[in-house]
C-alpha cells in the first residue's frame, strides 16, 4: 500500500495537527518491538505527509509511483477469501496422466 | 540383399544380427542408454544380455530397467503403458520379497490397486507392507468410487472416515470432522490424509501457523503433500521461496485457480507485459478488457492501477498517453499530461523542453487552486518553480555541455544551447514569491550565485533565507566566508559568531571563529589599533587549541614589535616557539614554520631590517634540515597566501626556498594524510610539476587511495598553459574513481566522484568511441609508473 493517507486512514484535506495526532495514535498501537513492519510503514508514511512542503512534494512528485501491479495482485490475494473446496476439486488441481 | 532387392526399414531391423555384440559391449550400451535416458532401448539390450548370459547379474540388471522404464512412462502420464511394462516385468524368474515390493510399489504409484494387492498378499515383512499401502491409499482416493471398490473392507472404512471428514470441513462443520478424523490411527495408511484435512482446516480458519505445522509432516512425495502445496505456497514464505522457479508458477497458477479471484490471471498476465517496455498498447489493451470487472469487484484499486500505469508511461512512448487517456480517462491530478511529459523530457535530458511543460502545468495548478487544500496550490507552483530552477541552472552545468576543448579538437564552432525562459534566476525569485518560506529555494538560489561567481548576490540571498530561517547555521557560515573573501573581516566575524551560536562545541566552528577573530587581529594590527587587535588575537586564542595557538602567538609577537611593546613580543615569539608537548589535535606547527610565519608578517607589517634579518637566519637554519611537519606547514602557509592573493616583498624568493626545500625533504616518510595535504597544498600554490611528482610518490606508497591518482590529473588539467597528456590523465582519473567507488560513502568521497565525473565527461563529452579507444576511457586501467615526463623543479 503506498497512498500515505491510506496508511495513516486520514482524509486527504488533514491538516499537520490531525497528521500528527493520527500518527502518535498508530504508534502507540503498533510499536516498533510488537510490529516492526507496521511501524516502519507507518513512519514512512508520516515522513510524507508531517509538514505542509512534505505534502505537497509527495501529491506533486510522488503520488502513486511506487505502486506496482505486483502490489495490487497482492492485495486481490489478500483479500480473496479463503473458500473451501471439496475434495474432487482439490484433485482437479493435480496434472492429468 | 543379393538379389539387389530394395530393403525396407522394418526388414532391416529384423535382418540386423542381434548377436552382433559382445556382452561387455552391450553392458556398456545399455549403461549408456540408461545413463541418457533411452529406457526402452536400455530394456531391449538387456534383454539381449541376459538372453545370452542368463547369469543373476544380467537377472538384476533387467529387473532394474524394466522398473526404470515403468518409472519413466509414469512420469509421462503413461500409466498403462507403465503397467504393461511392470505385468511383464512380474513374469521374471524371481520371487524375492524385494522384488515383489518394487514391482508392488510401482504399480500402486500407477493406480493399480488389485494387481497391488496381489501382490501384497505375498509379502510378510509389515514395514514393506505398510509402504505400499500408502501408496495403495493414495491411488484409491484419487479414484473414487473405483478406487473404495477395490480396496480391502479394512481400509475401505478409512477412506469412508477420510471422504466423510473432507465433506464436513467443506460444510463448515469442523467440530464433526475433528471427531470423524479421530477414527484414523497412527498406524493407518490415510494418516497423512488426516495431516492433510487438518491443515486444511486450520487454513480456513486463518491460522496459519497451524496449517504450515500440519502439512510440515508430510512425504513430499505422496499425494496428500501435493494437494496441500498450493495452500502452503500462499502461506509459508519459506516454502515458497525454496521452490524452483516452474514448480512457484504452476503452484500460483493452482492457488490462483483454487482460492484466487478470477482477475488475478489477467493481472498476472499484465505484469508480463509491463515487465518489457515495447509492450504497453498490449498492456493497456488488457487493461480494457480487465477495467469492467475490477470496478465492479474492487473500485479502490482502479485508481491505483491507473497510478501504476501513469508512471510506467514515462518509461514508454509519448502515444502511449492517447491510450491510457482511452483506458482510464485523465488522471484528476495531471488532466492534459503536461506534469508526467516534464518529468519525461527531464528523464531524456531535454530540459528545456521539460521547462515548457512545467510551465504549462504550473498554469494548470494556477487555474484550478481548489483541487489542492488550504493553501497547498501556492506550494505546489513554488515547487515547481524551484524545479524549472534547477534544471536551468543544471544546464549551466559543464557536464551537461560539450566541452570547448573538444570542439576546439574538432574544430566546430560551439553552437550555444538557447537560454532558458525565464532563466534560473527568475523562476527561483518567483517560486519564493509563491512560498517564501520554503527552504529548499533559498538554498538552490544561494548556490545558483555561488557557481555563477556573483558573490554580491549570493551575499542577499543568504542574508534573505536568514530572514525565514535565522538559525541555519550553513548559511550563517557562508556568509562568513563571503564576507572574509571580500575582507570585511568584521562581518565574517559577525556571522561565524551567530552560527557558533547555534552549536556552541562545534569544533570545526570554534577553528573558524578563531580564524575570524585573527584575521580581524590582523587588520587591525596593520591600521595600529593594538588594543582591539590584542583582544581579537586572546580571543583567537581562547577558542583555539593545540598547534594553531602557535599560529596566532606568532602573529600576535609581530603585532607587538609593530607596537613597540619588544619585551612582550619577544616573550610571545618565545612562547610560539617553545614546545611544550602540546596536545595537537592538528597537524603541529614546526619550528621552522614559525620563523617562515614570524619573517612573513615582519615583511608584510614592514617591520625593522634587523628583524627581517633575524627570522631570515631563523628560516635558513630551519630550512637545512628537511622534515615532514615543515614541508606540509610550509606549503599550507604559502598556498594560503597565494590563495588570499597575498603579496609582499621576497614572496617568489621564499616560494623557491619552500619547494627546494620540499625537494629535499621528498625521500622521507611522509603519512598518508601529510602526503595528501602536501599534494593539495602545491596544487593551491599552483606548484603542478612538484604536485605530480608527490601525488605520484603518494600513488606508490598508498596504492588504495584514490586521493593521489585524482590530485595528479588534477595537477595537468589545473596547468592550464600545457597540452593536456590524455593519455596520461584519464587513466589517473579512471582508476581514482574506481578506488573512490570501493570505498564507503563519504562527502569528500562523494565529491571526489563527482569532480572525477565532472572532468571524464569535459575531457570526452559525447562519449566518442574513438577518443575512448585512444586515451583509455572505457576498459581496464593500464597501471604505469607515472613518471612525470617534465620533472621542472
Amino acid at each position: 500500500m503506498d497512498d500515505p493517507h491510506v496508511v495513516l486512514d486520514l482524509a486527504a484535506d488533514a491538516d499537520d495537527e490531525a497528521i500528527r495526532r493520527r500518527y502518535l495514535e498508530l504508534v502507540r498501537q503498533f510499536a516498533p518491538e510488537h510490529h516492526p513492519e507496521k511501524f516502519a510503514a507507518i513512519r514512512a508514511a508520516y515522513e510524507r505527509l508531517r509538514d505542509r512542503n512534505a505534502r505537497v512534494r509527495y501529491r506533486l512528485l510522488e503520488a502513486g509511483r511506487k505502486e506496482t501491479i505486483e502490489s495490487i495482485v497482492e492485495e486481490i490475494t489478500c483479500r480473496s477469501s479463503r473458500r473451501r473446496v471439496s475434495l474432487k476439486t482439490l484433485l482437479s488441481i493435480l496434472p492429468k496422466p | 540383399m543379393a538379389t539387389g532387392e530394395p530393403v525396407s526399414k522394418k526388414q532391416k531391423h529384423k535382418q540386423r544380427p542381434t548377436s552382433t555384440y559382445s556382452p561387455e559391449d552391450l553392458r556398456q550400451r545399455i549403461d549408456r542408454a540408461r545413463h541418457e535416458g533411452r529406457f526402452q532401448q536400455a530394456l531391449e539390450l538387456t534383454k539381449q544380455l541376459h538372453k545370452h548370459e542368463p547369469t543373476p547379474a544380467n537377472l538384476e540388471l533387467l529387473k532394474e530397467v524394466y522398473l526404470g522404464r515403468a518409472r519413466q512412462l509414469r512420469s509421462q502420464g503413461k500409466t498403462c503403458d507403465a503397467l504393461t511394462v511392470l505385468e511383464v516385468a512380474s513374469h521374471l524368474p524371481d520371487a524375492s520379497e524385494a522384488w515383489l515390493e518394487h514391482l508392488a510399489q510401482e504399480m500402486a504409484l500407477c493406480g493399480e490397486i488389485r494387481r497391488t494387492l496381489i501382490l501384497l498378499d505375498k509379502l510378510s515383512e509389515p514395514a514393506s507392507v505398510q509402504r505400499i499401502l500408502v501408496q495403495v491409499a493414495d491411488a484409491a482416493m484419487q479414484q473414487e468410487a473405483a478406487g473404495r471398490a477395490a480396496l480391502p473392507p479394512a481400509l475401505q472404512a478409512d477412506l469412508d472416515r477420510i471422504l466423510l471428514a473432507f465433506a464436513q470441513v467443506e460444510a463448515g462443520q469442523d467440530e464433526a470432522a475433528r471427531e470423524t478424523l479421530q477414527g484414523i490411527g497412527l498406524r493407518s495408511p490415510f494418516l497423512e490424509w488426516k495431516l492433510l484435512l487438518r491443515g486444511l482446516q486450520a487454513y480456513w480458519q486463518n491460522d496459519d501457523e497451524r496449517a504450515i505445522e500440519n502439512w510440515q509432516r508430510l512425504t513430499p512425495e505422496r499425494l496428500p503433500a501435493r494437494l496441500a502445496a498450493p495452500f502452503r505456497f500462499r502461506i509459508d514464505a519459506a516454502f515458497r521461496a525454496a521452490q524452483p522457479p516452474a514448480t512457484q508458477a504452476m503452484l500460483q497458477k493452482q492457488i490462483d485457480c483454487l482460492q484466487g479471484s478470477p482477475l488475478l490471471p489477467q493481472l498476472r498476465n499484465l505484469q508480463a507485459l509491463l515487465a518489457h517496455k515495447d509492450k504497453m498498447a498490449a498492456a493497456l489493451r488488457q487493461v480494457e478488457t480487465l477495467l469492467p470487472t475490477l470496478r465492479q469487484q474492487m473500485p479502490q484499486l482502479v485508481p491505483r492501477l491507473a497510478a501504476c500505469f501513469y508512471w510506467q508511461i514515462l518509461e514508454s512512448t509519448p502515444e502511449d498517453i492517447l491510450r491510457y487517456r482511452r483506458v482510464f480517462g485523465s488522471p484528476p491530478d495531471d488532466p492534459n499530461f503536461y506534469r508526467l511529459q516534464a518529468i519525461g523530457y527531464e528523464k531524456a535530458g531535454e530540459l528545456h523542453v521539460a521547462h515548457h511543460y512545467w510551465q504549462q502545468y504550473e498554469q494548470e495548478i494556477a487555474a484550478h487552486p481548489q483541487e489542492w487544500p488550504g493553501d497547498q496550490a501556492a506550494h505546489a507552483r513554488a515547487f515547481i518553480w524551484q524545479r524549472m530552477g534547477q534544471n536551468a541552472a543544471a544546464a549551466l552545468d559543464p557536464r551537461r555541455q560539450p566541452s570547448r576543448r573538444l570542439f576546439d579538437l574538432l574544430g566546430f564552432e560551439e553552437e550555444k544551447p538557447p537560454p532558458f525562459n525565464p532563466p534560473a534566476e527568475k523562476c527561483f525569485e518567483k517560486s519564493l514569491e509563491l512560498a517564501p518560506d520554503l527552504l529548499e529555494t533559498h538554498e538552490a538560489l544561494l548556490r545558483y550565485y555561488l557557481a555563477t561567481d556573483q558573490p554580491a548576490k549570493a551575499e542577499k540571498a543568504a542574508q534573505q533565507l536568514l530572514q525565514h530561517f535565522p538559525h541555519h547555521v550553513a548559511t550563517l557560515e557562508l556568509l562568513s566566508d563571503l564576507c572574509r573573501k571580500r575582507g570585511d573581516y568584521a562581518a565574517a566575524l559577525g556571522w561565524i559568531e551567530q552560527a557558533l551560536k547555534e552549536n556552541a562545541l562545534d569544533r570545526r566552528l570554534r577553528r573558524k571563529t578563531s580564524d575570524a577573530h585573527l584575521l580581524l587581529a590582523r587588520a587591525y594590527v596593520e591600521s595600529d589599533h593594538f588594543e582591539e587587535a590584542r583582544r581579537h588575537f586572546q580571543t583567537a586564542l581562547d577558542l583555539s587549541s593545540g598547534s594553531d595557538n602557535r599560529m596566532i602567538l606568532a602573529h600576535w609577537a609581530a603585532c607587538e614589535f609593530k607596537a613597540g611593546a619588544a619585551a612582550r613580543a619577544e616573550e610571545l615569539v618565545q612562547q610560539a616557539q617553545a614546545n611544550p608537548g602540546e596536545p595537537t589535535d592538528g597537524p603541529p606547527v614546526p619550528p621552522v614554520g614559525v620563523s617562515y610565519l614570524l619573517l612573513t608578517e615582519v615583511l608584510r607589517l614592514k617591520l625593522d631590517r634587523a628583524l627581517k634579518k633575524r627570522f631570515q637566519e631563523d628560516l635558513k637554519r630551519g630550512l637545512a634540515t628537511p622534515n615532514q611537519d615543515g614541508a606540509v606547514f610550509l606549503t599550507r602557509i604559502l598556498a594560503g597566501l597565494h590563495q588570499g592573493g597575498v603579496t609582499y616583498f621576497g614572496k617568489k624568493s621564499h616560494t623557491q626556498k619552500v619547494l627546494s626545500y620540499i625537494h629535499q625533504a621528498r625521500d622521507l616518510d611522509f603519512r598518508e594524510t601529510q602526503l595528501e595535504e602536501l599534494c593539495r597544498n602545491l596544487l593551491d600554490m599552483e606548484a603542478y610539476p612538484q604536485a605530480r611528482r608527490f601525488a605520484n610518490i603518494g600513488e606508490q606508497r598508498y596504492p588504495e587511495n584514490p586521493v593521489f591518482p585524482y590530485l595528479y590529473a588534477l595537477a595537468w588539467i589545473q596547468q592550464r598553459n600545457r597540452n593536456l597528456p590524455m593519455w596520461d590523465v584519464v587513466p589517473r582519473l579512471k582508476r581514482a574513481r574506481s578506488l573512490a567507488q570501493a570505498q564507503p560513502p563519504n562527502e569528500c568521497r562523494d565529491h571526489m566522484l563527482e569532480d572525477i565525473d565532472k572532468h571524464l565527461h569535459e575531457l570526452n563529452p559525447f562519449a566518442l568511441d574513438f577518443l575512448s579507444r585512444m586515451f583509455g576511457f572505457d576498459g581496464d586501467d593500464e597501471d604505469d609508473d607515472g613518471d612525470d615526463a617534465d620533472d621542472d623543479w
